[in-house]
């Protein structure tokens, strides 16, 4: 297939692909990822289901098919299918297996409070969502006790055994005696089963005497139940298994069994001092437990002690020291281990850990005038062990040292190359047996570069010494600058611009008798030019082109005149230039 | 001779980039919603191949044979004062107007026929939607059908009146909820039930059926309501409402170019005017 045939053939297959998953999910809803609405239904469904209304079934119905985000989608299913199985029972109680059915479901209970703890988990706002868990959980303990009582009642209905158990609560580790009574003698009882959540933690054997059986069964210890249980009743499956000629069948009862947390005192200050060692005083209201002891603070949990605490109180000594504590607040947690009788328990009491500051002064002054720019830092050590001293300078670290017992230094922790500039400096001293907390000094301070503005302002006075000397060339420099911006070349910007200058000077400076001289001049020959003087512009110019020798002589004196008129103080008459003017002209006209 | 005819190519080059601009302007699609040529989720281009005629104005509702009628009227703003007496007016001689869109415009009709209307949010059905949660499945009950409808809001009606009677006709499902917060996402404390969605209301000889939604014959969810479309209007004409759409030029431009089922007579002489320009500068061109 070439590559004309291909192409469109694959686009065509994208197209129509696409096409495709457009049309099949035209209709079917996306998975539900809201948390909150799958927990609010799920507690409309459960309130349905213990009143026994049913919308619980419809809700239950239409939810197991309807998808969810994957990662709760089985149990999802599950905790309807369950509640589903509810109505089921309630339909059918006259079935064979009734008992079973109902031990199954009083089982998947369980797997619905699950699936409640999994949404609230999940919710946008578990504070606001614990409300709704809370009520679902009370639901599904009434369910619960309703089915505890449907499956005892349909566990009586046997004819064929009689099953006696104390209805008391146990202790942890207590014999539970379990007793049968055979009233058909095709029937024996073969175990009990003490179950929890599908976890079978005990099972013993019936011995019988004619037709009475026993068996002795323990109450779990709490070591062994503690990743199920928490404090209070917990309530166990009690299975008895009893084989008759014509099937075997089972009767279920419940076993209540108490679980407590121990009970531990912890002695000790609530505020110490860093350094200082403190007191601990730990002893139990019950039984013996072992536990460790910890610090736990913002930065880190660190095990302090191993401890076995009893009834009678053992003392700690406990050195207050980092990297243990930090300063502000500190937690001792001590958790103890599970035992036969008691859960296991953490137990924390608070400890304000005061800092202890090494004996330390560091100084630096407000503003510096030095020569070279240079700030001065003097830091003092007037206690008895060496220090370590880190200075940072703008955030720049600048100087990394020790300093020894009872001794000062002085350090150049910055040095500016401007005339005047700001900064910040932070000092830390550390212990470095970790004894003393952590010595912090922060100042601001300016600097003021002697030398630097010193250059800057001769330099400064130099410059324009130099510029007032040569005003006319830093004139011409600007012009020649400006001339440059518009992109003219220098050699034909220069005359121009110098013809601009001096064209005061050959307009005659507001002279009237140079005016008048320029009238008569312009009469012969050409003005004079920007870089030529009268003088210049009269020999090389007037000279050739007068005549006679008095109309020379007269020019000249006219000459004279406008000179003194543009330059002298001492200004001549006007009528004179005017006499000399007109004498020019007649004796031109001689000739 | 020769500026002369370079001048005649420009004018043939204006008049016809003219033309040309024209036709690109009233064929390219433009989106809006509920209007009749937008082929977009909330155009209405699939609702006006089936419609007899649009209005340009509600005036001639006046003149329209109320029996056989069914008009629809989708809005995003609500209706000007004289807009509701012709409609109320049309309903009451006989017709039958769905009337559906923003809910201003709804809460305006209900209030203009004597309700107080609250609006408390829209509704959203996570269980009985189709391909996104804003597109509801509603029942309604006395037909036994199931509309689908674009963004459902839930209004809350006080108030009574002995002229007008109003009756809930479809309702949402029990898994839906009001979003109060307009968040997309449930939050504690917001209903969850079935909310009454669209109403019916009689008015003299005829039914005012208010949908309270955002779409209903829009194009992203027409064909799952067609049928409905089809049993209201059982033979008679169906009427689009377009009289909003004098605010714009170019729709309404575009409006005049297109007539439903049939080729504007504007568009006929723009495409005659372009062939004769046309044929004028071959002939120009060949003979000279």
């Amino acid at each position: 297939m070439n590559k004309y045939v291909a192409v469109p053939t694959m686009i065509a297959l994208l197209v129509v692909s696409l096409l495709v998953v457009e049309a099949s999910a035209q209709h079917s809803p996306p998975p539900i990822t809201d948390c909150t609405y799958l927990l609010v239904i799920l507690e409309k469904a459960i309130g349905y289901v213990v009143m026994g209304l049913p919308e619980g079934e419809y809700i239950a119905y239409i939810m197991m098919g309807t998808p969810v985000a994957p990662t709760i989608s089985d149990i999802h299913i599950k905790s309807y299918r369950a509640l589903l199985s509810y109505y089921s029972i309630m339909k059918n109680t006259v079935d064979s297996n009734i008992v079973q059915k109902i031990y199954e479901f009083y089982q998947s209970i369980d797997l619905v409070a699950e699936y409640a703890r999994k949404l609230q988990s999940c919710c946008q706002d578990p504070g606001s969502a614990y409300a709704i868990r809370a009520r679902i959980d009370s639901y599904l303990k009434e369910l619960k006790n309703n089915i505890e009582n449907m499956l005892t009642w349909y566990s009586t209905r046997y004819e064929y055994v009689e099953v006696y158990l104390e209805d008391k609560v146990y202790e942890p580790g207590e014999t539970i005696p379990i007793y049968v009574k055979i009233l058909n003698k095709t029937c024996s009882p073969k175990s009990a089963v003490l179950t929890y959540i599908n976890t079978v933690f005990n099972a013993e054997e019936f011995i019988c005497i004619e037709s009475i059986c026993n068996a002795v069964l323990r109450a779990p210890p709490a070591y062994s139940v503690k990743d199920y249980i928490g404090s209070g009743i917990a309530k166990f499956n009690l299975v008895v298994k009893i084989s008759c000629l014509d099937g075997d069948i089972r009767v279920y009862r419940f076993v209540n069994v108490e679980y407590l947390y121990p009970q531990v005192v912890i002695d000790v200050p609530t505020a110490v001092l860093r350094g200082d060692t403190v007191n601990v005083t730990l002893y139990s209201e019950g039984e013996a437990v072992n536990g460790v002891l910890m610090a736990k603070n913002s930065v880190n949990v660190s095990v302090i002690a191993n401890a076995t605490i009893g009834s009678t109180p053992s003392k700690f000594k406990l050195l207050v020291e980092k990297p243990y504590f930090i300063p502000g607040i500190n937690i001792l947690k001590l958790c103890v281990n599970a035992t036969e009788k008691t859960l296991p328990q953490c137990f924390e009491k608070p400890i304000i850990v005061k800092p202890r500051y090494p004996k330390v002064e560091a100084r630096v002054l407000p503003l510096h005038i030095s020569w070279d720019g240079g700030v001065q830092l003097v830091v003092t050590n007037h206690g008895d062990r060496p220090l370590k001293v880190r200075v940072y300078a703008n955030n720049r670290l600048t100087a990394l040292t020790e300093i020894a017992p009872l001794n000062t230094i002085s350090l150049y922790v910055y040095r500016s190359l401007l005339p005047l500039s700001l900064g910040d400096i932070a000092v830390y001293v550390e212990d470095s047996l970790m004894l003393y907390d952590t010595y912090i000094y922060t100042s601001s301070f300016t600097v003021l570069n002697l030398s630097i503005t010193i250059a800057i302002i001769v330099g400064g006075l130099a410059t324009t010494i130099l510029l007032r000397e040569y005003e006319k060339m830093f004139t011409l420099y600007l012009a020649v600058g400006g001339a440059f911006r518009r992109a003219r070349g220098v050699v034909e910007a220069v005359p121009d611009i110098v013809k601009d200058l001096l064209k005061p000077y050959v307009l005659g400076l507001g002279s009237s008798i140079a005016q008048l001289y320029y009238s008569l001049v312009k009469r012969f020959t050409r003005l004079p030019l920007y870089n030529e003087t009268l003088r210049e512009h009269y020999r090389a110019a007037v000279l050739s082109v007068i005549k006679s020798m008095r109309g020379k002589g007269l020019l000249w004196r006219l000459l004279l005149l406008a000179e003194k008129d543009m330059y002298s103080r001492e200004k001549p008459r006007f009528e004179e230039a005017k006499k000399l003017y007109e004498s020019v002209v007649v004796a031109e006209k001689g000739t | 001779m020769l500026r002369r005819g370079r001048s005649l190519v420009l004018v043939y080059t204006i008049a016809f980039s003219i033309l040309m601009t024209i036709a690109l302007l009233t064929v390219l699609p433009i989106s809006h919603s509920y209007y009749a040529l937008d082929g977009g989720s909330r155009g209405h281009s699939e609702l006006s191949k089936m419609v007899s005629t649009w209005l340009t104005t509600l005036r001639v509702l006046q003149e329209v044979e109320s029996a056989k009628t069914l008009l629809v009227i989708a809005r995003e703003e609500p209706l000007a004062l004289d807009e509701l007496e012709h409609v109320v007016g049309f309903v009451k001689r006989g017709s039958v107007v769905v009337f559906y869109g923003s809910e201003n415009a709804v809460k305006q009709l209900f209030e203009y026929l004597g309700f107080r209307a609250e609006y408390l949010g829209s509704v959203i059905d996570p269980v009985f939607s189709a391909s996104e949660s804003h597109l509801v499945l509603v029942n309604v009950s006395s037909l036994n059908a199931t509309l689908l409808l674009d963004s459902p809001y839930a209004i809350q009606l006080a108030g009574y009146s002995e002229e007008v009677v109003v009756e809930p006709m479809a309702y949402t499902s029990m898994f839906s909820y009001v979003d109060s917060n307009s968040n997309s996402l449930y939050d504690v404390g917001e209903p969850i039930d079935s909310f009454p969605v669209v109403y019916s209301i009689r008015l003299g000889y005829g039914k005012l059926i208010v949908v309270c939604a955002h779409g209903l014959f829009t194009n992203n969810v027409f064909n799952s309501n067609v049928d409905w479309l089809k049993s209201l209007a059982s033979e008679g004409d169906v009427l689009l409402d377009q009289s909003w759409v004098k605010a714009s030029w170019l729709l309404y431009l575009k409006l005049l170019m297109n007539t439903p089922r049939t080729i504007s007579p504007l568009y006929i002489s723009l495409l005659v005017v372009a062939v004769v320009l046309v044929s004028t500068y071959v002939y120009n061109a060949i003979y000279r």
